[in-house]
């Protein structure tokens, strides 16, 4: 397995030599400390490579955890965000809340009907209620969807 | 100072502004109760709700979240063994054997009593350092903040983070990351790749929301936390109230000398409630006359754990104010308030905007006096929220994220970047970098920057590098510091090898 201490590294690397030249055309006052703090970061970098060639234990990133869960909230939450600009953010907040509620409860195998109508009246207090307060208190406007 | 204490005292009291500290510190007690949930967490998702009120009232209601978060973590420390906030970490230790006694409702009580008095203590510490510290900050050239934010970072680099090397590679990524946008010397636009939004940088505040929330969701389902621990209904007992502070009373001593370490502490940026607690805990012992008791159940432990981490409060607002590098990480949040307002943390701070800075200030002292009663007859109605289900707070927390990211400059690439922060944040903490130098280089970037620039353009003028960046007294102490806190983790080790081989326990962590 390649270690992930020096692929962190390597990707770090990348990107500060990427910053030092994508503000190498600027004027030195704009360009000079981001190039600085850049090469700083490929030197400690080098170092955090170097350590950990010599000695490392080999881990896996995720261990002993639950991968699925894991991925799952990662992935509904990119849904999620991406679902506001396309149905809005009432609908995609009510969708969002009310799925993952029921997918973390632990009693949803055992009183399927009981848990669903929980997380949906749940959800909902929770939607509206921001929704409420931030539309017509803060008279913030939260984004509406293309679709409706 | 005197001249703003009488408008202070004015704002604080009056009605709606004091509701609405008494709510932030209701909410903060309930949040920092919860497992999982930190008191920057609970600072980063409420600071949109509090930016449509008027800065005063806005900080006054943040401060109450923050003082009432720290105190909140004792709750479910006391009654389940697990630290709602990890500054009630030390709280454990004596609590929760003292609840496992039946005398759940005496640490209760002296945790909230201690609380109290630490955090009063704190504020006052703050009111007095802060305008102490602005004088030095007065005389602050380019060069004296250009050092100032080397300072912070060797800091926080060899405080905050297990390895020396992580927390440095954390702080210049953070300093990167503070790069992008017009730059503030020459004007230029840097890395904002055609986006227009990205013209003002990245939003401290939706930075923090992502790397503060997003992997504590991550984690909850990633470790399935269940509370399956129920908190039990205990009665509480006429008298034992009235005994415990009676018996905290007589011990003056312990509970001074705890707000005091709790105060300076916090002043140390990187060092949060967690490492306050752990260390006026240590020398609560070291000073007893009984040690072996301590561990088994003794209201001592409690109190001296608490008031310093309810200390520690004011004392991560010393720099901050004064300086603009906050000492631990839910003063991060309130400087990302602080700059939403349009107020700058530093000098200006005390002498165009004093009226404001007072009435925070002040409503400090308040805030822990509203903490203590709530906590006093509250905490055994608030521990029933510690059974709230993960599946109902990973999805809700998710939720606040986007609202509050959102709302801040109605603006969706803001919630994209706080996701993006927040994805990182998980895979970082993976690979064992601590959130804390990441963060204090985004805030000091720009102070870093500043001087920097600035001070190259004086040396091209004076023409001499050792006279702008070497030779100037305030630099040269700010060298110092930065010397001896970068070899501090060296030191630190050869003392704890040196106290272990005697038997003694030293403990570090994050908060």
């Amino acid at each position: 397995m390649v270690n992930r201490n020096i692929v962190f590294s390597i990707i770090i690397i990348l990107i500060a030599l990427g910053a030092f030249y994508n503000v190498g055309n600027l004027e030195m006052d704009s360009s000079i400390f981001p190039q600085v703090t850049a090469v700083i970061l490929v030197i400690l970098n080098l170092l955090h490579i170097f350590k950990h060639i010599r000695k490392d234990k080999k881990k896996a990133l995720l261990n002993d955890v639950n991968f699925s869960g894991l991925i799952t909230m990662a992935l509904g939450i990119v849904i999620y965000v991406i679902a506001i600009k396309l149905i809005g953010f009432l609908v995609a907040s009510l969708i969002f809340l009310s799925l993952f509620m029921w997918l973390l409860n632990e009693n949803r195998k055992k009183q399927p009907l009981k848990a669903f109508i929980q997380c949906i009246f749940v959800a909902s207090l929770i939607t509206f209620g921001f929704y409420g307060i931030f539309q017509h208190l803060f008279l913030i406007p939260l984004p509406q969807g293309v679709w409706f | 100072m005197l001249e703003y204490l009488a408008g202070a005292l004015y704002h604080i009291f009056n009605l709606s502004n004091f509701l609405l500290m008494t709510l932030g510190v209701s909410v903060g007690i309930i949040v920092g109760a919860l497992p999982g949930l930190t008191a920057t967490m609970a600072l980063a998702v409420l600071v949109p709700f509090t930016f449509v009120m008027d800065p005063a009232t806005g900080l006054m209601t943040l401060g109450g979240i923050y003082v009432g978060a720290i105190y909140g973590g004792c709750i479910s420390a006391i009654l389940i063994n697990t630290p709602g906030t990890p500054s009630a970490i030390a709280t454990t230790f004596d609590g929760y054997p003292l609840s496992q006694k039946g005398k759940g409702e005496h640490a209760l009580v002296a945790a909230a009593f201690s609380s109290g008095v630490g955090g009063v203590i704190g504020a006052l510490l703050l009111m007095l350092l802060a305008p102490l510290l602005v004088e030095v900050a007065l005389k602050f050239g380019p060069p004296e903040y250009f050092w100032l934010a080397v300072f912070g970072l060797a800091i926080i680099a060899t405080i905050a983070a297990n390895s020396i090397l992580k927390g440095l590679i954390g702080g210049a990524l953070g300093l990167l990351v503070s790069t992008v946008g017009l730059s503030p010397i020459g004007g230029a636009m840097r890395f904002t790749f055609g986006f227009y939004q990205l013209q003002a940088g990245i939003e401290l505040i939706v930075a923090l929301i992502g790397f503060f929330c997003i992997p504590e969701i991550l984690g909850m389902v990633e470790e399935k936390i269940s509370n399956k621990q129920k908190i039990k209904r205990f009665v509480t007992k006429k008298g034992v109230a009235k005994e415990v502070i009676i018996y905290l009373l007589k011990k003056p001593i312990l509970l001074i000398r705890s707000a005091i370490i709790g105060a300076f502490v916090g002043i140390i940026p990187g060092a949060g409630g967690n490492v306050a607690g752990l260390v006026s805990y240590n020398e609560a012992v070291r000073w007893s006359k009984e040690r072996d008791k301590f561990g088994t159940g003794v209201l001592e432990g409690v109190a001296a754990s608490e008031a310093a981490n309810n200390s520690e409060v004011g004392g991560s607002l010393v720099p901050l104010l004064t300086l603009g590098i906050p000492g631990a990480p839910p003063a991060a949040v309130l400087m990302g308030a602080l700059l939403l307002q349009g107020l700058r943390p530093g000098p200006d701070l005390f002498l165009q905007h004093g009226a404001i800075t007072y009435t925070f200030l002040l409503s400090l002292v308040v805030a822990n006096i509203v903490m203590f009663i709530l906590g006093f007859y509250g905490s055994k109605y608030i521990a029933r929220v510690i059974n709230i289900p993960v599946s109902y707070l990973a999805p809700l927390i998710a939720f606040m994220t986007v609202i509050g990211s959102f709302s801040i400059r109605n603006n969706m690439l803001d919630v994209y970047i706080m996701v993006t922060m927040g994805f990182t944040g998980y895979i970082l903490r993976k690979l064992e970098f601590h959130p804390g130098p990441i963060v204090l280089g985004m805030i000091l970037g720009p102070i870093a920057e500043k001087g920097f620039v600035q001070s190259v353009m004086l040396v091209s003028s004076t023409g001499s590098v050792a006279k702008v960046f070497f030779t100037r007294p305030i630099s040269l102490v700010l060298i110092i510091l930065s010397v001896v806190s970068a070899s501090w983790p060296f030191i630190a080790n050869w003392w704890r090898k040196k106290k272990e081989a005697a038997g003694e326990v030293t403990s570090s962590g994050q908060s």
